[in-house]
């Protein structure tokens, strides 16, 4: 008997090693290899690598034309790398962009259908709760019968996000989300992306400059500069660290400012 | 020299192959296609009538004075009718759908571009193809035969009127000479040139839109480039069309 219940003790302490140990090797959920990007012969991504893991909200930051948006228009296919290798753990995947790019001269309604209505056979009633649901987890379902000129800044981008959520994706990607905003609806729309990733579990992807974005959401931060991942560490190291990457944010400075002389 | 020329042909040649691929497969927004005539179609129908009629007088006008002087004028019927359903119909129409409905196509397209709505559609998983690009090809497909029969219609009427007020031409000797000298062919070759000339209208436009880089500028940049190659395009597609359909 007792040699019985040692070796199931055993068996579940190896099978917990496992699981550790599976723990700690766990499969990012996107992960960048080696990426090359250029265009008209300027090289813009210059052999990047980065991995990213499920339901963790990344910040890529850099300053303005190091390659943050390249990134995030990689990963919505809407431009090809030169070289490298891309792997996306995932099946759905929602964007909500820098101009929040919602279609004028639909409803609000609409617009957070269309994704829906064009690529999957659900019946209206289905779509419409999808709608609704995706409408209330940023707070403006009451504007489904409006259009997209009658709303705020603010509002359309919380619309782009909504938007972006109604495919249930695994991943959102967002495309400088506090650009054009006033500080109050800036904060509030981040206050909406830590809320979208705590109720929904999505794994966050932003793409942004800015240092109060960055201090608010990120779980983790990479800095990109040159096309190369430059400096990579949690929030807290990311306020802390004083290599010369996260000080220019701090700092609000430019990074060749505290970049040794070459 | 001429890479971005080949490169757009290359693209709009891709995206025809796409646009009826889809439409060969009944994936058609009958709405949108709908709502694309009536906003394009209704528009360009007072231009449509307009410059007939004006351009039915002028023929009239000076074919009138030239067979006077043959003593031939009875023929005047026969040669308004003849060239406004083998030319001038389909011509004037497609004429008026490249400067109104291709221009605006291609601008608005080229906003939807450069203010990152074409991206969101890809992101979503929606061809831009099947989503903008086949509604607006069937509805110019179909509207411009519609337009190209009124500008017909209405250059013969208008020609009829004049001959009658220029030389007292009798309108039962008229309409005898468009009897005459029109065969169903004609009208369906019409209609086919119609149809040619609105697809290839839409897809310069919409081609030139989805190939916008930047802002207002490359926005100007496709209506010019829509007006221009629908021109070129159009006229010589006509010639090789005629010489096809309408051999001595």
């Amino acid at each position: 008997m007792s040699l019985f219940l040692s070796l199931t003790i055993f068996l579940v302490l190896i099978s917990l090693g496992f699981n550790m140990n599976n723990f700690d090797k766990k499969e990012p959920i996107v992960s960048f290899r080696d990426v090359c990007v250029s265009f008209n012969s300027t090289q813009i991504l210059k052999d990047l690598s980065f991995d990213i893991y499920s339901g963790e909200i990344v910040t890529i930051a850099g300053p303005s034309g190091s390659g943050k948006s390249t990134i995030l228009r990689l990963l919505g296919k809407l431009i090809y790398m030169d070289s490298g290798e891309i792997n996306i753990n995932a099946q759905k995947l929602g964007m909500s962009f820098q101009r929040s790019a919602l279609f004028n001269s639909m409803t609000i309604w609409k617009n957070v259908a269309l994704a829906l209505e064009e690529t999957t056979n659900l019946s209206k009633k289905k779509i419409n709760k999808k709608v609704q649901a995706a409408l209330e987890l940023v707070s403006l379902a009451h504007t489904e019968k409006m259009y997209p000129d009658e709303l705020s800044g603010g509002m359309q981008k919380r619309i782009s996000i909504a938007r972006a959520l109604v495919v249930s994706p695994e991943i959102i990607l967002y495309d400088e989300p506090s650009t054009g905003l006033d500080p109050g609806t800036a904060s509030k729309l981040e206050d909406d992306m830590i809320r979208l990733r705590d109720k929904t579990g999505v794994t966050s992807i932003v793409v942004t400059h800015d240092f109060d974005t960055i201090k608010k959401v990120s779980d983790r931060v990479l800095i990109l500069y040159d096309g190369k991942i430059r400096w990579e560490g949690t929030k807290n190291e990311f306020l802390t660290d004083e290599s010369p990457y996260p000080r220019s944010f701090r700092e609000r400075t430019s990074i060749e400012d505290l970049l040794p002389p070459t | 020299m001429f890479r971005d020329e080949i490169k757009q042909i290359g693209e709009a040649g891709i995206n025809l192959f796409k646009a009826f691929w889809y439409i060969s497969r009944g994936k058609i927004n009958w709405d949108e296609v709908a709502r694309q005539i009536v906003k394009t179609g209704f528009g360009s129908l007072f231009i449509v009538a307009i410059t007939s009629s004006f351009i039915g007088l002028v023929l009239s006008l000076q074919l009138s004075i030239q067979l006077r002087q043959f003593g031939a004028e009875h023929f005047v019927g026969a040669l308004i009718s003849g060239t406004a359903i083998r030319e001038l119909g389909p011509i004037i129409s497609a004429v008026v759908v490249a400067g109104r409905v291709g221009t605006a196509v291609a601008a608005e397209i080229g906003s939807m571009r450069s203010s990152e709505q074409i991206d969101a559609l890809i992101v979503f998983g929606i061809d831009p193809v099947k989503y903008l690009i086949v509604p607006r090809l069937l509805s110019s497909a179909i509207i411009t035969p519609l337009l190209s029969t009124v500008a017909t219609f209405l250059i013969i009427i208008a020609g009829m009127f004049l001959a009658k007020i220029s030389v007292d031409l009798n309108y039962d000797v008229y309409l005898d000479a468009v009897r005459v000298v029109n065969t169903t062919h004609d009208v369906m070759v019409m209609l086919l040139k119609a149809c040619i000339f609105g697809i290839t209208i839409a897809i310069v436009a919409t081609t030139a839109g989805l190939q916008v880089k930047g802002g207002a500028e490359a926005v100007g940049d496709a209506t010019t480039k829509t007006v221009v190659w629908s021109y070129v395009l159009i006229f010589i597609f006509n010639y090789f069309l005629s010489s096809y359909f309408f051999r001595v």
